[in-house]
């Protein structure tokens, strides 16, 4: 019962072939024996493109629109790769989100409460922020050489005492003047970096 | 959702937002609503990242979220409004045409952050204007002659804020709205290329007034008398109440059936039967896409069937007067691209097939759907097509733009002619040629891009009111 109609009448179909269009004895088109090919070949050339002033401005505004969200804050920039040696440039150019902020201000009222991600402040100039602690620190460090100076004039405290008061005052003030130079000479490199 | 969609939304998101954008939004779509945790785990991309990622796509409106009875909160996307992200440059040079430069950018500013606050709005606008305009000085403007009920739809709290007067209260464009007014801007011109001139203006006119009366799924326009329409023609039509009569008879007997006469009141009701006519708009895409792919002998047949419904296969080739041969051909052609389905009709109960008529048909309705999801790979193509292009030239991009900038600079502080032409010359003369060929490509993509989607519109439409009707 299986193997019934093989080989004998080949071609027959279990409906009537002559319903649909098919003579008889006509001859059918070759089988597809493999998929349709990947680029066919086109019998009817497409219409070409629509021209104008309309259609110039929707491109321009299509690639001004891509070109825009890119630069948005909302585009979010994958991670940055983990580096495998410490490179030079790493010192000096900011790749990659450094942390996880974002640069925008969602309402958070109108967003789950666990989405509620840290917002990126505005970045302060750097400076500004590295004086005052420098400033300090340095402070720290004249306060404790004024101390020094002083008990070395009390050490050395003889006739000459007003001379090495002066002499003290002025390499005071020297010191004094060489250490903001180096500060401000510190100052002046932040501010290349950023 | 398809296949065809996941994809084109899946390059959308990720030339829009990078690729953590595009891992969460396709992985949403796909499953459909999902808690945090369970995004977390299935992308495998770290929580912040994720958060970062809904954050923007909530803000877009692409996700919503919505309290699940067991407590979490579930995030749901919807992917119809990531495909809308290609109509984006018609909406803004429809703004530009109704409302001039102003309201062009107010529809910018509001399309490229999801939604946002008027006075955020207002100041970033008044600030791109000035530095176009370098310094006419216009200040923060109330926008209250630009709140056109068209591009805006206010949101629900009022909440008391901290520093702005407007906290709580945000914006976004009302696509609903964009889609009447393409719709009727289609319809108008399919009249004017059947009819004339006039009589499209007849019909815009009715459209107007009805603009604002009848919902977006509607069937019908409410019905107007053809005094009121006289009164509301615009006052350079000076043709007589008589001659709109007449016109408006015309329009209503027109096998097109866009216009109906509804009533005798008010000197005759009419109606425009706006499903209709969204009908007759994808029906003519169809016949178009036939006649483009297939030649006119097979538009022909395609027609034949789409105004007799069911023939038989002798019947088509004596009605469309072409060859047996060519006509059982093109049938086979056409039915196995399924643009024509076979539709059996038993004599006998036993479906004998020696005793049963076969009927070539065509369903519109299948058919928009199933060439719908074609414009959907077609502009995935294209887009594949366009980021391939420009990834084999990143290179040459790259060292014009350096010299650009670098000319750029050198002509701020003053430099010499030859300086100039010197660093000209360092993008040699073919290297300017595919630079060239690329932008003419590049273009060239963007602007099918822009036309498969006007395409997009109209079998959508038609879809959606073939939908709400049924």
């Amino acid at each position: 019962m299986a193997g019934r109609g093989r080989g004998r009448g080949r071609g027959q179909m279990t409906f009537n072939v002559e319903a649909v269009g098919i003579g008889k004895g006509e001859t059918l088109p070759p089988p597809t024996l493999q998929p349709p090919p990947l680029f066919p070949a086109l019998d009817y050339k497409p219409v070409p493109l629509q021209t104008g002033e309309e259609v110039e401005y929707m491109l321009a505004l299509k690639q001004e629109l891509r070109g825009a969200m890119k630069s948005l804050p909302y585009y979010v920039k994958p991670a940055a790769p983990k580096k495998d040696i410490e490179r030079y440039t790493d010192k000096y150019q900011v790749t990659g989100p450094v942390d996880n902020a974002i640069d925008w201000n969602p309402d958070w009222k109108r967003l789950p409460q666990e989405l509620k991600i840290k917002v990126r402040k505005q970045q302060k100039e750097k400076p500004s922020v590295v004086i005052p602690r420098r400033m300090k620190n340095i402070r720290v460090d004249k306060e404790e050489i004024i101390k020094k100076l002083e008990i070395q004039l009390f050490y050395h405290q003889g006739s000459s005492g007003f001379h090495f008061q002066l002499s003290s005052r002025v390499s005071f003030f020297f010191f004094f003047f060489l250490v903001t130079s180096e500060d401000s000479g510190k100052e002046g490199r932040g501010s290349s970096i950023r | 959702m398809t296949q065809a969609e996941i994809k084109l939304c899946s390059l959308l998101l990720q030339e829009h937002f990078g690729e953590i954008v595009e891992k969460v939004g396709i992985h949403l779509i796909k499953t459909g609503s999902q808690p945090l945790r369970l995004i977390v785990s299935d992308t495998g991309t770290p929580l912040q990242q994720v958060k970062k990622a809904l954050c923007v796509l909530i803000q877009h409106n692409f996700v919503t979220y919505h309290l699940h009875k067991r407590g979490f909160v579930e995030y749901e996307a919807h992917p119809s409004l990531v495909l809308r992200f290609l109509r984006y440059p018609r909406y803004i040079y429809n703004a530009k045409t109704l409302y001039g430069d102003i309201g062009e950018l107010l529809v910018e500013e509001v399309l490229q952050n999801g939604n946002m606050q008027m006075s955020c709005v207002v100041k970033k606008v008044s600030d791109r204007l000035t530095e176009t305009m370098e310094g006419k000085g216009k200040r923060r403007r109330s926008s209250d002659d630009d709140t056109e009920p068209q591009a805006k739809r206010k949101k629900q709290n009022q909440e008391d804020g901290e520093c702005s007067p407007d906290d709580g209260v945000y914006w976004e464009v009302n696509f609903e709205r964009f889609h009447q007014h393409f719709r009727d801007q289609a319809i108008v011109s399919a009249v004017a290329s059947k009819l004339d001139q006039t009589s499209s203006e007849i019909v815009r006119t009715m459209l107007r007034m009805s603009e604002v009366t009848t919902s977006s799924n509607a069937q019908y326009t409410q019905p107007l008398s053809s005094n009121e329409i006289f009164r509301a023609l615009p006052s350079g039509y000076n043709i007589s109440k008589q001659v709109l009569d007449q016109y408006l008879t015309l329009l209503a007997d027109d096998p097109m059936e866009f216009v109906c006469k509804t009533g005798d009141s008010g000197g005759g009701m009419f109606a425009i039967n706006l499903h209709k006519a969204l009908a007759s708009l994808a029906r003519a895409t169809l016949e178009s896409v036939v006649q483009e792919r297939f030649g006119s002998r097979s538009a022909r047949i395609f027609r034949l069937l789409l105004r007799k419904r069911h023939l038989e296969q002798k019947q088509v080739e004596d009605f469309a007067m072409i060859p047996a041969k060519e006509a059982k051909d093109m049938l086979y052609t056409l039915l196995s691209q399924n643009l024509v389905s076979l539709q059996e009709l038993p004599k006998t109960p036993d479906h004998a097939p020696s005793r049963t008529f076969y009927l070539y048909t065509v369903k519109t309705l299948p058919t928009a759907y199933m060439l719908l999801q074609k414009c959907y790979k077609t502009i995935a193509n294209l887009i594949e097509r366009r980021q391939f292009e420009t990834k084999e030239n990143k290179r040459l991009l790259e060292k014009s733009q350096r010299i650009e900038a670098i000319i750029a600079s050198m002509q701020a502080t003053g430099a010499e002619e030859q300086q100039l032409q010197e660093i000209e010359e360092m993008i040699t003369a073919p290297e300017r040629q595919q630079l060239e060929d690329l932008r003419r490509n590049v273009n060239k993509l963007d602007a099918s891009e822009n036309q498969v989607d006007e395409t997009m519109f109209i079998l959508e439409s038609y879809i959606a009111t073939t939908h709400s009707k049924a």
